[in-house]
This record gives C-alpha cells, sequence and structure tokens, in this order.
C-alpha cells in the first residue's frame, strides 16, 4: 500500500515538473555576454570587437547607391577566431523598441554564415535597414549557431554588444544624407569615408 | 543519518554510483554528436614528415560501395609573401599574418573521385587552419581543370563521368596557401573528406 502511494506520488509529481516549469525554455536559452563598442567581448569561439557604428542614408555599390526603406544602421567589427576557422551563423540586431533586424542583404555589406580565420583579425561590416525607433539602445547580436534552429551549434555563447546610439546621435544621424561604401570584410579595414550623392547615381 | 538508516539502505546504496555512471552513460551522445563528430578527431593514417600515406577510405555515395583511394605527401612547405584572394587576385600578406604554400604530392586512379577533399593546417599550439576556410579561392587536392570525377549524388548517376580533356593525371601536385598569424609555425597537415575522419601529414620539426 505504501509503496502504490509512494509510485504515484512520484508519478504526480514529474507530470507537475513537465507541466509547470519552464524546462523548454530553460534548456535552450543560451549564454550570452554582453559588450559595448570598442571593447573585446572573449566568446568561446571567438573574440568580436565592434569598433564603429554609423547611420547613413545610402550604401554604395558597383552597380550604384542602394536606398533604405528608414536608414542603413552600419556596424563595423573585427572577428578573430580561437582554435578553428569559426562559422558565424547568426548575425541580427536587436533593436531599441525591442524587435529583432535581419542583416540586410543589399549594399554588398558582410553576411551572417561566413567562416573567418583562426587567430587573424578579419573586419566585417554588417549593415541593416531599420526605422528611427530601433536605433536608440540597438544592441548587435551575434552567435554561432541560428536561433530556432537547434541544430549543432544552437546559440552557443551569444555576443550581444550595445551600440551605444544615444538620442542625439539618433537624431543627427537620421538627418545626414551621406552614405558609405559596402564592404563584405577583409583583413584591411573598410574604407569609412563619407559619400555624398551626386546627379546621375542611382 | 542515524545508523539504523544506513543498515536499512546498506543494499541500495552500493548502487548509486552504478545508477550515476548509467546516467552519465547515457548522455554521453550529446560528447558524440556536439564535439567527436564536428571536429577532426579521428586520425584514420599517420605518415612522419617526408612519408607517403597510403589512403583507403571506404565510403557509400548513390551509385553504391566506394573509396577515396590515393597516396599523398607533403613535399615541402615554404613561406610566401603572396596569396590569390576570393576573386583570384594576387594579394601581398598583411603585417601580423604569415602565409605559408604547402606543396602535395598526390598519385590516384583517374577514376577515383577526390574532388571534396579538405585541407586543415595545424600549429605547434593546437590551433587548426582550413584553406577552404581563408577568402582565397584555391585547388586543395586536385589538378585544377583537372579534378577528374565527382561522386554519384543522386540516383542514376555514374560515377565516373568526366568530360573529355578534363581526365586528372595518374600523379600530381597542388600548392594551396594557408594564412597564420606570425608566430604560428605549422606542425601537421590534415587531408580529409568527412569529419571527424582525417589523413595526418607530419611536418618536419
Amino acid at each position: 500500500m505504501t509503496l502504490a502511494v509512494a509510485l504515484i506520488a512520484a508519478m504526480a509529481l514529474g507530470r507537475a515538473i513537465t507541466d509547470h516549469l519552464p524546462i523548454g525554455n530553460v534548456s535552450s536559452r543560451p549564454f550570452v555576454r554582453t559588450g559595448r563598442v570598442d571593447h573585446a567581448l572573449s566568446l568561446r569561439y571567438a573574440d568580436v570587437k565592434v569598433t564603429d557604428v554609423r547611420v547613413v542614408a545610402f550604401l554604395g555599390t558597383p552597380s550604384g547607391a542602394a536606398a533604405p526603406a528608414g536608414r542603413f544602421l552600419a556596424v563595423y567589427a573585427t572577428i578573430t577566431a580561437k582554435r578553428q576557422p569559426q562559422q558565424v551563423g547568426y548575425v541580427g540586431l536587436l533593436g531599441g523598441d525591442g524587435r529583432p533586424y535581419a542583416v540586410t542583404s543589399r549594399g554588398s555589406c558582410s553576411v551572417p554564415g561566413a567562416f573567418y580565420p583562426t587567430g587573424l583579425r578579419y573586419h566585417v561590416m554588417y549593415c541593416f535597414d531599420v526605422p528611427k525607433r530601433a536605433l536608440e539602445g540597438s544592441r548587435l547580436e551575434l552567435s554561432q549557431g541560428v536561433p530556432g534552429q537547434g541544430g549543432g551549434q544552437a546559440r552557443d555563447d551569444v555576443a550581444r554588444i550595445a551600440l551605444g546610439l544615444s538620442r542625439a546621435d539618433v537624431t543627427k544621424g537620421w538627418a545626414t544624407t551621406t552614405g558609405l561604401d559596402g564592404f563584405s570584410g577583409g583583413f584591411e579595414t573598410a574604407d569609412q569615408k563619407s559619400l555624398t550623392l551626386t546627379e546621375g547615381s542611382s | 543519518m542515524s545508523r539504523g538508516w544506513w543498515r536499512a539502505n546498506r543494499l541500495w546504496l552500493p548502487l548509486v554510483p552504478v545508477a550515476l555512471v548509467a546516467m552519465l552513460a547515457a548522455a554521453s551522445y550529446h560528447v558524440k554528436t556536439f564535439w567527436f563528430d564536428d571536429g577532426l578527431h579521428r586520425t584514420l593514417v599517420t605518415a612522419k614528415p617526408g612519408h607517403v600515406a597510403a589512403v583507403d577510405i571506404p565510403y557509400e555515395d548513390t551509385a553504391g560501395k566506394t573509396a577515396y583511394r590515393f597516396r599523398v605527401r607533403v613535399d615541402k612547405v615554404t613561406p610566401t609573401t603572396t596569396y590569390l584572394d576570393s576573386l583570384g587576385d594576387r594579394t601581398r600578406v598583411q603585417a601580423g599574418v604569415s602565409a605559408y604554400r604547402v606543396r602535395l604530392g598526390f598519385s590516384a586512379d583517374p577514376s577515383v573521385a577526390l574532388s571534396g577533399c579538405q585541407l586543415t593546417v595545424v600549429d605547434a599550439a593546437g590551433h587548426q587552419y582550413d584553406v577552404n576556410g581563408l577568402p582565397v579561392s584555391q585547388t586543395l587536392c586536385v589538378p585544377d581543370g583537372h579534378e577528374g570525377p565527382s561522386p554519384a549524388l543522386y540516383k542514376g548517376a555514374k560515377r565516373g563521368a568526366v568530360e573529355k580533356g578534363h581526365q586528372r593525371p595518374r600523379t600530381w601536385t597542388t600548392s594551396p596557401v594557408v594564412l597564420v598569424p606570425t608566430g604560428a609555425r605549422p606542425v601537421e597537415v590534415r587531408v580529409w573528406f568527412a569529419r571527424p575522419d582525417y589523413v595526418s601529414l607530419r611536418l618536419p620539426r
């Protein structure tokens, strides 16, 4: 009789745990390392440093200027893989409005999914097409796994880097009419010279 | 706890460490999936410096059972000051970066598919540098324009079909360039097709 009661109690307890505790959320929550501009962030698989942030009105590409729906936020960073060539599967922007923004495919900027060489500082430029409300307080997110895809290294060791954009920065950036050259990545730093649209640019 | 408790549970207590070991063993598939199979962890063949590795790695494609069957050795590893970038342009090595040209000598029957081959260079500290992971476009293990056959990748595909004039010779060399941080010294070249298996070619100390 005692054994039967103990057994039923154990089963009830197990059911209560699986029904009411957030087991799924806890087990998939990533390790997050927070950082800020100009400070190197050491992840398990790579060192990441955001070196500059710019808000621009267009991006220069070989086929002409690419214009955003809002403004382009360009994030310059360096990535140095630690022990082996490292794929960075996810790069995104957590807007100050609480929404996630994906890297834009326009403007010839760096894209997620690329492999970065071991021990060598590689320069990248991630670009986002964002509305004004997303800029203030926005953060760059970067990880080797992709959110929601599980698989190999699901969101293990996520970098979340505050881009330090104040309200004044946003007002100034939103008013700009200048642009930047797109940059897909390389061992040399990107050319960050401001561009101006001239007649005939498209 | 009282002596009576220990006595009452004397038969079950020895099972606790056994249960712990069984629990760890049951969870150990994570080690295989997320670590062992995710990197180069199983040496199939090792060749001493200057020696030839005779490789025979069985695998299966859609045409049936076959093998990566070839011989390979490192002829020499030499520093270089230029490499081809992703656009095929010759580029000077940047400050803080060292480039090594790895000259490999291969021999294989022209009917053997070797087109999926990868190279990894390992330094004395165990850091791995993939030629394929760099922004360079180079032929790794097969001669450019004469890669030979590819594995049969879909049902009905014929393994070994090669365009006329593009057959692979019986012996050939390749010389890919790998970029490492200045100060890193290559000690091993790994030739591989699918993780975790690789062929280890040791370099002279």
